[in-house]
């Protein structure tokens, strides 16, 4: 008998029914809920690589303490306070982008001059600028939302800024029967991070920013390019 | 007796019925060859709703059952394979963007060793609208239970446009609308009387789309 009602609430779950079922569903996790904080630890480290030109390029990332361990905290009325980690999962996605676009990739632990290998061409620094997330309650639609805002700096060895730009990212889930708000937002994030990482590698050769500095590296790589 | 049996049956006969319609629109010539394989991809870029990735699966796998099942390569591996070209942002929306993109020599090198002849972009979604009547449910030292009526309508409506990446045309487009009534009564226990107005959906979509690519005009 017990097998029998657990396959109806999956079936349920799967033709989306509304009403009953979902306010007493509802009203036992709120029960078991309870008032406290609402954590979601994004750790996904299932970034592919992208299929890109690989720039004959070598680079060096330096990912701050700010970036490596961003957390998103926010308090949604009537809904408690949520707290965001996406700092490792973040880490993830550049770790796995970065190597296709670039011939090397360095990941640095300083800024310090002595810490950046002569041999590279550009150190990237990303920054979270601003990071919001929305959830069904709020939007009134079926879907969980994730903005994220990046400020991606270039210095060269030196230290010295050579361009700086956005980058956009914007990730959305629906909301299942049996999937926890946690776990929605958790692949919100991570979708949004898939697009911040296809901005980024389809965006970077197209920078105006980064075009003239790009232009420059490339010619110098490539004499004849130059002559031409 | 009879009666006690005769009811609860005939309700459950009648609830969860599912009207559906196929439509097909062809443009130009198909054919499955054994090395081909096809891929079915959701919309995704629209802000007010997205293709169920349910659903695309659904499609997917009914597409491959049976003895003229069609190879198909699973959504997340074909855009995982070709990263970041398929994301909701960057994805081709008309056929008219899929020469420039075909015209990337790593994005048409990845589709060759994938062996992919068709792309099936769904677009659509499900929704559960005119919900009515009222139950309710309490709960007491000597037990529970719920009482009430509550039915409610969902409709479905989505279309697979076809892209074939051999002729880098649109060879046609297939929809399906499906919708029915769900009710669910409660004496004590809520029985849900489920229309699977999405799995109707999905079944005539995939059974339509494996007739159109076999068919050779």
């Amino acid at each position: 008998m017990q097998y029998r009602v657990a396959a109806t609430a999956a079936q349920t779950a799967r033709e989306g029914v509304p009403g009953p079922v979902a306010v007493v569903g509802l009203a036992v996790a709120l029960l078991l809920g309870g008032c406290g904080t609402t954590a979601v630890d994004v750790t996904s480290d299932r970034f592919p690589a992208p299929v890109v030109e690989t720039m004959p390029l070598h680079l060096g990332v330096h990912y701050t303490e700010a970036f490596s361990g961003f957390r998103l905290e926010e308090s949604v009325p009537q809904r408690g306070d949520w707290a965001i980690d996406i700092g490792r999962a973040q880490v993830n996605m550049l770790n796995a982008v970065l190597p296709g676009m670039f011939e090397r990739v360095v990941v640095l632990d300083s800024l310090e001059p002595e810490a950046i290998p002569s041999s590279l061409h550009a150190v990237l620094v990303p920054e979270v600028k601003e990071m919001q997330f929305a959830i069904p309650f709020q939007t009134r639609s079926n879907f969980f939302e994730v903005w994220i805002r990046y400020e991606m700096q270039l210095l060269d060895p030196l230290g010295e800024e050579i361009a700086s730009w956005p980058v956009t990212a914007y990730g959305k889930t629906r909301s299942l029967m049996l999937e926890t708000a946690e776990a929605a937002v958790r692949d919100a994030a991570v979708n949004a991070l898939r697009d911040a990482g296809a901005f980024l590698a389809i965006g970077f050769p197209r920078q105006e920013e980064l075009r003239p500095w790009l232009e420059r590296q490339l010619a110098a790589l490539n004499p004849r390019l130059e002559g031409e | 007796m009879f009666k006690a049996f005769c009811v609860p049956i005939t309700l459950i006969l009648l609830a969860g019925c599912v009207s559906s319609t196929v439509e097909e629109v062809r443009s130009g010539a198909t054919g499955v060859r054994d090395h081909d394989q096809i891929v079915v991809l959701g919309r995704r870029h629209n802000n007010g709703y997205e293709t169920e990735p349910d659903f695309v699966a659904c499609v997917g796998n009914n597409l491959a059952r049976g003895r003229d099942g069609i190879s198909v390569l699973p959504e997340r591996e074909f855009v995982d394979t070709l990263f970041p070209w398929f994301e909701p942002r960057t994805a081709p929306i008309e056929i008219r963007d899929l020469p420039n993109l075909m015209s990337n020599r790593l994005v048409a090198e990845r589709l060759q060793e994938a062996g992919v002849r068709y792309l099936v972009w769904l677009d659509g979604s499900t929704s559960t609208n005119d919900t009515s009547g009222s139950m309710t449910c309490a709960v007491s030292p000597t037990g529970g239970g719920c009482f009430g009526f509550v039915t409610w309508d969902r409709d479905s409506a989505y279309e697979a446009s076809i892209w074939d990446l051999e002729t880098m045309s649109n060879v046609g487009k297939i929809s399906t609308d499906a919708s029915g009534t769900s009710y669910m009564p409660a004496v004590i226990v809520p029985v849900p009387l489920i229309a699977r107005v999405q799995s109707s959906a999905c079944s005539g979509m995939a059974n339509q789309l494996k007739a159109f690519l076999h068919a050779s005009n």
